[in-house]
């Protein structure tokens, strides 16, 4: 309805709006943003400079941009409307969780709308007997734990952001976690979700059941980073907490040889809870900052967590202990008490943090090789740490082979960010070499646009956009991330000829 | 039966040259499952002829096979190494790795395994242009571009061909043994929840004939522990129906009334419609035995959640979402992966 309010409220925001623009020189047209003023309710509605910067990026920090509108939306129903209004004036959207994420997904464009569904926020219900969890977009990943919890219930995918990063945000990256070796990624705990498309038609997948006919559009939804449609609600499968509980951090002599133990246990039939992996730099930070008890006489440590039946942890932990011992592994501590074991935990989890002492910046990479691998490609990573200059410091997911070397840099150094990413870029690279992947759970983004034309062939890459098509044909839902254009990719072909490093580091290159 | 194409080049060659001449064309494996598709009136494209097994590191949990492999000859590899598939597939002693994937029909291990593509990693297929593209990989933490490995599981042939395709292995329990509990189908179904919430190490749970079957798998001091807790008397697996219910071939399904497959999230109570019923998956799968007319019951089921698929169904019926703008939507992706429409 057109009302006096409304149309302060439109004439105030479209002022506002008319500045920036003249300021930026973007193309948010008139007619648009009087349109989703309109649509949208004043509160909802943010435009100014100063009130956006807070979304002018997500997790990867070293590129900003200001959207050109953000949307605050708090219903299933004012997101129709936006989509609806965005594909009649052809306007790009960007969906945003919590902004968490760590390649870029969410990144705002300056001509778009960023489509925030932070302030959907309700659990919607939680189905005990059916352990399945109703929930919004906007619901902390660790929020729903906490309300599974009084029926001895949880919900399994546990990234590092799980404080803060929101489950629409974790089903549109296919998050993982520390404990996805045994309980899976994000697609392997979710039973159903609801998505809107951008002709605003709202989409259910899935639900309570196990099976659904049709193709499996749940699936694909999984880690398709808001490229293919808007995630309004998700059905997350519950588990019940494991009645019983064991840590391991065991310390190696050389990191060749913590890998090998890794091998070891997953070959003698045990599937750990955990299995996490750092090296020397790591251990070090880490203690220095968080005091977990870690040895630091040692180059790498494991952390081994064990769970299930009273006998069944006892009969693995003594299992894992000897096949660790086997390896070499000369400092053992096992922790079966909550706070000893959080203790140990401490210390892996203060890791990010923690390099902060280390370097002013750190570049968190995030491949995957096959874990027979390990062992050469973090040589290779020290023989790149070397040849660049930066130190490289390994956290990482070794029961599944998931890497996430930190480079550690100062911005404030001449070409320090450069070096870094060109570094991350090789990592990457090594990582396919390895028969791996350049993203085990971070997602494409920005970030690794370029990796993807290494990894995928020209055709693959067309495959890819003939599928986005089938969604959003116009190209509207987050353009320009997740899958490379081929342009870009046979540019970049030439490029590799001289050497695969990139000319022109300066220029964006998005 | 189809004759067999020697390589994945002459595949595509036959592709390409269905497109020119607008004929359909069909994957097929072993034809294990022919009852869902009685007379196709397309060419055949055998993947009979890939078969091998291109790569298996025990410690990668990870297995690479032609699309033609047989279950039976994976399984038997894998236990060498003491691991099994993940998955338990419908007509597993003859069907194919790619017929198991491409149909996803799941045993009773689904709800405490997963389904069959929680285990596909990556596949090599052909498209509907006969480009041989690969997606996903060998590695269980990968999201680099969409999830179309995924997508081709349960597609039914419809998108393509799978030539290889990759699966997440699992190690093969110490110890697995059914107990059988004599109960009512009330008791049956309050029960599978319980154990289920309680953390039990189950790998099937299914109400039959009256008794409500459960299958233990696991460390064997886990299992002895679970199965003294549960109490009931102890069948071995092989006498255990689940074989019977893996392949549906179950005496319940040969009476020649017609079968309904229902799956419901798993705690809804028991659906008192006339007919006999068997129950899987703990609850989240039930067969309906009727002659009652569906449509007298369908609501029913639509309101706790629930959908039906007559039993067999057709290809189409699986893929079928009931839904306009679904369907619409999986058309468009049909297109894409296949815009001369030559699959079926």
């Amino acid at each position: 309805m057109w009302s006096y309010e409304n149309y302060s409220a439109i004439a105030i925001q479209t002022s506002t709006l008319l500045a920036s623009i003249t300021r930026k020189g973007v193309a948010l047209n008139r007619v648009f943003l009087r349109a989703l003023a309109k649509a949208v309710p004043r509160e909802a509605l943010i435009t100014r400079d100063e009130a956006m910067r807070p979304f002018e990026t997500d997790g990867l920090t070293a590129k900003r941009e200001l959207p050109g509108a953000v949307v605050l939306a708090d219903s299933v129903e004012l997101i129709q409307r936006v989509l609806r209004l965005c594909k009649t004036h052809g306007v790009p959207v960007v969906a945003r969780g919590a902004g968490t994420g760590l390649s870029g997904g969410a990144r705002p464009i300056q001509e778009g709308v960023l489509l925030s569904t932070s302030r959907m926020s309700r659990i919607i219900e939680i189905d005990a007997d059916n352990r399945s969890a109703r929930v919004e977009p906007g619901v902390t990943n660790l929020a729903v734990s906490e309300a599974a919890r009084p029926h001895g219930l949880y919900y399994a995918p546990d990234p590092s952001s799980q404080l803060a990063c929101s489950i629409g945000g974790n089903l549109a990256e296919n998050a993982g976690g520390v404990h996805c070796l045994k309980y899976g990624l994000t697609v392997h705990n979710v039973t159903g979700l609801i998505f809107v498309t951008i002709d605003g038609d709202v989409i259910e997948l899935g639900g309570a059941r196990l099976e659904s006919p049709g193709y499996d559009l749940l699936a694909l939804l999984h880690g398709s980073e808001g490229m293919l449609g808007v995630i309004v609600e998700a059905r997350l499968r519950l588990l019940p907490k494991p009645p019983h509980k064991c840590v391991l951090l065991a310390g190696f002599p050389e990191i060749g040889a913590a890998a090998r133990a890794v091998n070891r246990i997953i070959a003698s039939g045990v599937i750990p809870a955990g299995l996490e992996m750092m090296d020397k730099l790591a251990i070090h930070a880490a203690e220095d900052f968080s005091r977990a008890g870690y040895p630091l006489d040692v180059e790498a440590i494991l952390l081994v967590e064990l769970d299930g039946a009273r006998e069944e942890v006892a009969e693995v932990q003594r299992k894992v202990k000897e096949l660790l011992v086997a390896e070499g592994a000369a400092r053992l501590t096992t922790a079966t008490e909550p706070e000893a074991m959080q203790r140990l935990w401490r210390g892996r989890k203060a890791a990010f943090p923690a390099m902060g002492k280390l370097a002013p910046d750190y570049y968190c990479m995030d491949g995957t090789i096959p874990r027979g691998q390990l062992e050469q490609v973090l040589t290779r990573i020290q023989v790149l740490s070397k040849q660049y200059g930066l130190q490289v410091a390994n956290v990482f997911h070794a029961g599944d082979g998931n890497l996430h070397p930190l480079i550690l840099y100062d911005a404030a150094r001449d070409r320090d960010l450069e070096k870094a990413e060109a570094l991350g870029g090789e990592i990457l690279e090594a990582c396919i070499k390895a028969g791996g992947t350049i993203t085990g759970e971070h997602g494409v983004g920005v970030e690794k646009l370029d990796q993807m034309c290494t990894q995928f062939s020209a055709a693959e890459i067309a495959q890819f956009h003939a599928l986005k098509k089938a969604f959003d044909p116009h190209g509207l839902l987050n353009p320009g991330k997740a899958v490379p254009t081929l342009a870009r990719c046979s540019e970049l072909g030439g490029m590799h000829v001289h050497g695969g490093r990139l000319p022109h580091p300066e220029l964006d290159r998005l | 039966m189809s004759e067999l194409e020697p390589d994945q080049d002459a595949l595509a060659a036959r592709i390409r040259e269905a497109a020119e001449s607008s004929a359909k064309c069909a994957p097929v494996g072993a034809n294990s499952k022919a009852q869902f598709e009685a007379s196709d009136d397309c060419w055949p494209l055998s993947t009979l002829a890939f078969n091998e097994v291109l790569s298996y590191e025990p410690t990668e949990l990870v297995l690479t096979a032609g699309a033609g492999a047989r279950l039976q000859d994976l399984s038997t590899l894998l236990a060498s190494e003491g691991q099994m598939l993940g998955f338990e597939a419908l007509r597993g002693e003859r069907a194919t790795l790619g017929g198991a994937v491409a149909c996803g029909i799941a045993g009773p291990a689904r709800p405490y395994r997963g389904a069959i593509r929680d285990f596909v990693l990556g596949c090599q297929v052909l498209n509907g242009r006969g480009e041989r593209l690969n997606f996903g990989g060998k590695v269980i933490k990968n999201v680099a571009g969409y999830d179309v490995s995924r997508l081709f599981s349960a597609s039914w042939g419809t998108l393509g061909v799978m030539l290889h395709i990759s699966v997440r292995v699992l190690p093969r329990p110490e110890c697995e043994i059914g107990i059988a509990l004599e109960c009512g189908v009330q008791d049956a179904l309050k029960r599978m929840c319980e154990f289920v919430r309680s953390a039990c190490p189950l790998s099937g749970a299914a109400f039959v004939d009256g008794v409500l079957h459960l299958r233990l798998a696991g460390f064997a001091s886990a299992v002895a522990a679970a199965s003294t807790q549960i109490g009931g008397s102890e069948v071995s697996i092989e006498d255990g129906p689940w074989t019977h219910l893996t392949n549906a071939s179950h005496a319940f399904f040969l009476t020649g009334m017609p079968v309904y497959r229902i799956s419901l999230p798993s705690a809804t109570l028991h659906l008192d419609m006339p007919g006999s019923w068997l129950i899987d998956w703990g609850g989240a799968l039930r067969w309906l035995a009727t002659e009652v007319p569906v449509s007298e019951w369908l609501p029913s089921v639509t309101k706790v959640g629930g959908r039906v698929l007559a039993w067999p169904p057709t290809r189409a019926d699986w893929l079928h979402s009931g839904d306009a703008v679904i369907d619409g939507l999986q058309a468009r992706i049909r297109d894409a992966f296949d815009p001369n429409g030559v699959f079926i």
